[in-house]
């Protein structure tokens, strides 16, 4: 029983505390809006241009994650719109 | 002597041929790489013409960017609201309405430190023959009026110290107001608003001024707010000196907290916000109704109060928030005159029917808002909501985006839908939602509310309404939302 509770804390602590998006994204320099959604599935696709910006030495749960938000933060994606936020 | 000789001859003769020999392969490749420069001259003419081609459509492209100063987008919603509802005496009718709202989103990025976003919205009722009211400016584009475009939002964000320790953002024009968290969640967008919308819903001119405390604590950001919704001094003549109304502009002023913990996974947004109106005004039609004049009147201040949060794709594939919020109203004596030839206050009503003032005691409200969603797959999401208001609940809100405006009743709401995305920018929603109204008036600033199961409130319930007291209502809606 101890262990089972041990490995759900540890899940969801890892679950609260992954590394986000933006953090990856803000790490590796890159600024979602600088590109549309488009132009950031084509450098999903392309090896040369993943090892360009470092993604070459993500994990892939890391580079799931981040091409996620970078989709979903595109210049043309649904952005948020709160002034002065 | 005779075989040097020889030798000699031999090394001559041989070197001949050699030199004979490597002279016609030199030769040879002297011809290869002169066929091999011609080629590449004339490559590089070609792919000099590429260049220049490309270049002109690069610089057409630089050049659209440069003048194209302004994005568009488009926001349209179609929704089709079918009503089964009991009035007190225990009549049932049913009536459907059908709502049509197009947005057409404008920003522009004008600087680095400086930005604008707008919206002008078109919203109405199918086929609507009623004339309603447009001069209430808070409303305008957020209630369904007519085929008129309006500006429902015009502001500008100017990053004042850009780099500093705390910057500040101000944030001029008719400000986003509205469409506040969490409002996004069924919406199925992000976050399209400053205020919690259970507190606010209303467009208003005036001016935010953010402090970003990101760099002292992460994630933080204090808002203050100035707006004036209501202002009677502006006179229909030419002149724009404008005169003494002697009624005096409600003005909104506000605090609010935002907090986001980026450490976390998943999206999240706290909020805490004051935001007091003073010196509400009212307009009802006069009592010489055959002149159809109005009356417009101060009748004191509203306090909200609250606090909200919101969670978004927990593990991935569940949303969450909650709302409280607090009204207190403080009365400042004066009365307005109804239809009916009662007079009532700021949510109170006069002591006996001939009175003309009331108290000036404070009168609070309250109300809560809390929702989930879950994201079966990509596709299909299904969500619930649940709101309750007490019965002096009073908020700014005007139903923009559910013709019974459930945020302001004061009763109990319950709302179930299910989403199905039909590509990346649009989807159908379809959801019923379950009213149960306990007091009168939801959403009225003026008249004290009365509980449905007031006897006196029974026996009049017909007479004070041409569509009787509405005690449950049950709406089933499907509507086709596009944000592109």
């Amino acid at each position: 029983m101890r262990k089972m509770i041990a490995i759900a804390t540890l899940f969801f602590t890892v679950s609260l505390f992954g590394s986000s998006g933006a953090d990856l994204a803000s790490q590796l320099g890159l600024d979602a809006s600088t590109k549309v959604t488009k132009q950031w599935e084509r450098i999903f696709k392309s090896k040369r241009k993943m090892k360009k910006r470092g993604l070459d030495k993500l994990s892939a749960g890391d580079l799931s994650v981040l091409k996620e938000y970078l989709i979903n933060n595109a210049a043309d994606a649904d952005s948020a719109e709160s002034a002065g936020r | 002597m005779i075989s040097k000789k020889i030798l000699i001859s031999a090394i001559t003769a041989a070197t001949m041929i050699s030199v004979s020999a490597n002279a016609g392969e030199l030769e040879d490749r002297i011809l290869k790489l002169e066929k091999t420069i011609a080629d590449m001259k004339a490559q590089k003419a070609e792919d000099e013409e590429i260049i220049d081609e490309l270049d002109e459509r690069v610089s057409d492209v630089e050049f659209r960017s440069y003048t194209d100063k302004i994005s568009f987008g488009l926001g349209m919603r179609v929704e089709s609201n079918h009503f089964t509802n009991t009035k007190l005496n225990g009549d049932k009718y049913s009536t459907t309405l059908n709502r049509i709202k197009v947005n057409i989103n404008m920003k522009s990025k004008i600087a680095d430190d400086m930005k604008f976003v707008g919206r002008l919205s078109m919203y109405k009722n199918w086929g609507d023959q009623t004339p309603r009211m447009t001069n209430l400016d808070y409303s305008q584009g957020r209630r369904p009026n007519s085929s008129e475009l309006y500006v429902e939002r015009a502001y500008v964000d100017w990053l004042t110290n850009k780099g500093s320790t705390v910057p500040f953002t101000v944030s001029l024009g008719r400000l986003s107001t509205s469409d506040g968290p969490s409002y996004n969640i069924k919406e199925d967008t992000k976050r399209k608003g400053t205020f919690s919308a259970l507190a606010y819903d209303w467009a208003m001119d005036g001016v935010i001024l953010t402090a970003n405390l990101d760099k002292i604590s992460s994630g933080t950001d204090v808002q203050f707010t100035y707006f004036t919704p209501s202002v009677q001094d502006n006179p229909k003549t030419i002149s724009q000196i404008g005169y003494d109304s002697g009624i005096d502009d409600t003005t909104v002023t506000g605090l609010i907290v935002n907090k986001t913990f980026k450490k976390l996974s998943f999206g999240n947004s706290f909020q805490a916000y004051y935001i007091p109106a003073t010196d509400t005004t009212v307009t009802v039609p006069g009592t010489d109704t055959a002149s159809g004049n109005t009356e417009t009147k101060n009748l004191g201040d509203m306090i909200l109060t609250g606090a909200m949060m919101e969670f978004t794709k927990i593990n991935g594939n569940i949303d969450f928030f909650t709302h409280y919020a607090q009204n207190e109203a403080r009365p400042n004596g004066e009365t307005i005159s109804l239809k009916n030839g009662k007079s009532a206050g700021l949510l109170s009503a006069v002591p006996t029917a001939t009175s003309t003032t009331v108290s000036t005691d404070s009168i609070y409200g309250h109300a809560i808002w809390v929702g989930t969603r879950y994201h079966i797959n990509k596709v299909w999401k299904v969500g619930a909501e649940y709101n309750k208001g007490s019965k002096n609940w009073f908020s700014f809100t005007v139903g923009s985006n559910d013709p019974v405006n459930k945020l302001a009743v004061r009763g109990e709401v319950t709302e179930v839908y299910v989403t199905k995305s039909i590509n990346k920018y649009a989807n159908i929603r379809v959801g019923y939602i379950d009213i149960n109204v306990d007091n009168m008036n939801s959403g009225m600033i003026f008249g004290s509310p009365r509980s449905l199961t007031d006897p006196n409130v029974v026996a009049q319930a017909d007479a004070l309404s041409d569509a009787g007291v509405v005690s449950d209502s049950r709406n089933l809606y499907i509507s086709f939302n596009l944000l592109f």
